[in-house]
């Protein structure tokens, strides 16, 4: 319960165009403001509850963002934004794709897209908080 | 129960009524600094939802004593100043002569708390914090000892329970300006938030701390802050105006953190040690 009402987000760009970035960045201006759920955009993954990754994940940045991820404590929830991290996108299947984020390391959401509208990506993180969208809550 | 039990009790209260309106205060800080911004912002108890949050966030202990001692002996120094401050306004038990030097040393000794907890973490942006605020300190905690000396030495008053003073600031004009000064460096505010720009160094000094940890360190900030605002009012407007005045603080400081950029470290630095070297002229002509 206490996570819904403060949900922290902490936000890893692994490469791509920057249009999810731009997106997700646009959340928190006045126009959509994510403040308004309590959500808000934290420096450090330690003291994130939410991890919204954009963009393809890579051979040089899949440590990366694992380690980010160990980082966080639980319970944490993971948001994959746009085609690139879901799927691999326009660079799927290029050298350096190493796979989709779900591969790396274990997603709650999906938010399609190239880039989602930043209302979506708001929708999503708020979503990820609700514990029948994670495994274990779907035990429960 | 007796009249000196009775006043503990509500001194006693009171503290812990204080540190609810703590939270309050930092939670109207971020409603307002949304509002500034023309946002909806979070709601006023926002700080409060954190808090349960970090509490109820899986702990896994880190191996450094240092790093686990620092949040708990930092929440308790953060009490006792509220203690002294609490009992300057309604009671009297922790109201000894030349109290006010006590509180200017717990002041200084939290932030030394949170620089060796910094330090213990090991991580880079909490160390290059660490030696920001090493660096600020240098001007603004002395400036703060030297203003409250000042303050005290020119209404001849010895403790901060026997400071009955209404409207210091019209006696001591040029202290009171350096003291509001000082806030700025105290509460973490443009242009002076070098310590916790977390636009550059991420966390700052709280980068590795989280669940529990990070909760306590959160209460004594807001703690800290609102021990600071009901001084500066205790001292510029007297007692019964402290609180309103810690208020109206908090108003002042949003704004200009809503307004202001934020200074580079060396000219934050710069800046303070001129305002200690004023403070020091000041308090070498009274002498």
């Amino acid at each position: 319960m206490t996570i819904k009402k403060s949900p922290w987000v902490s936000f890893y760009n692994a490469g791509g165009c920057n249009g999810c970035t731009l997106e997700f960045l646009a959340c928190t201006n006045p126009k959509f403001d994510i403040t308004r759920f309590g959500i808000e955009v934290k420096a450090s993954a330690k003291h994130a509850d939410v991890l919204v990754v954009t963009g393809i994940v890579n051979k040089h940045n899949r440590k990366r963002i694992i380690n980010i991820y160990e980082q966080m404590a639980e319970p944490k929830r993971v948001v994959a934004v746009g085609a690139c991290a879901i799927t691999g996108g326009i660079y799927r299947g290029s050298q350096a794709h190493a796979g989709p984020l779900d591969n790396v390391i274990p997603v709650t959401v999906y938010v399609p897209g190239c880039p989602p509208r930043p209302e979506t990506i708001i929708k999503a993180i708020l979503e990820a908080l609700d514990d029948k969208n994670t495994k274990q809550g779907k035990k429960d | 129960m007796s009249c000196s039990e009775e006043k503990n009790m509500i001194e006693f209260i009171v503290t812990f009524l204080l540190v609810f309106v703590a939270l309050l205060f930092a939670g109207f800080h971020r409603k307002l600094l949304a509002r500034l911004h023309n946002r909806t912002g979070p709601p006023v108890i926002q700080p409060f939802y954190d808090t349960l949050k970090l509490f109820s966030k899986k702990k896994e202990n880190y191996e450094n004593p240092i790093f686990n001692a620092v949040p708990y002996v930092s929440i308790i120094a953060s009490f006792a100043i509220l203690f002294i401050v609490s009992s300057a306004l309604v009671g009297e038990s922790f109201d000894f002569d030349y109290n006010f030097i006590v509180l200017g040393y717990l002041f200084i000794l939290l932030d030394t708390f949170y620089i060796f907890g910094a330090v213990a973490s090991r991580s880079p942006f909490a160390i290059h914090s660490g030696v920001r605020e090493l660096l600020l300190m240098l001007g603004y905690k002395t400036t703060f000892l030297m203003v409250m000396s000042l303050f005290f030495a020119k209404t001849g008053v010895v403790s901060l329970g026997t400071y009955s003073i209404e409207f210091g600031f019209l006696q001591v004009p040029f202290a009171s300006i350096l003291l509001v000064l000082v806030g700025f460096a105290v509460m973490k505010v443009t242009p002076f938030d070098v310590v916790n720009a977390e636009t550059e160094i991420s966390a700052g000094l709280f980068a590795e701390y989280y669940g529990d940890h990070l909760a306590l360190l959160k209460i004594t900030e807001f703690i800290k802050d609102l021990s600071f605002g009901l001084v500066a009012g205790l001292l510029l407007f007297g007692k019964i105006w402290a609180l309103p005045a810690a208020f109206g603080f908090v108003i002042f400081y949003t704004l200009m953190e809503a307004t202001s950029p934020r200074y580079c470290t060396f000219k934050a630095v710069k800046v303070f040690i001129i305002v200690a070297i004023l403070a020091f002229i000041d308090l070498f002509l009274l002498v």
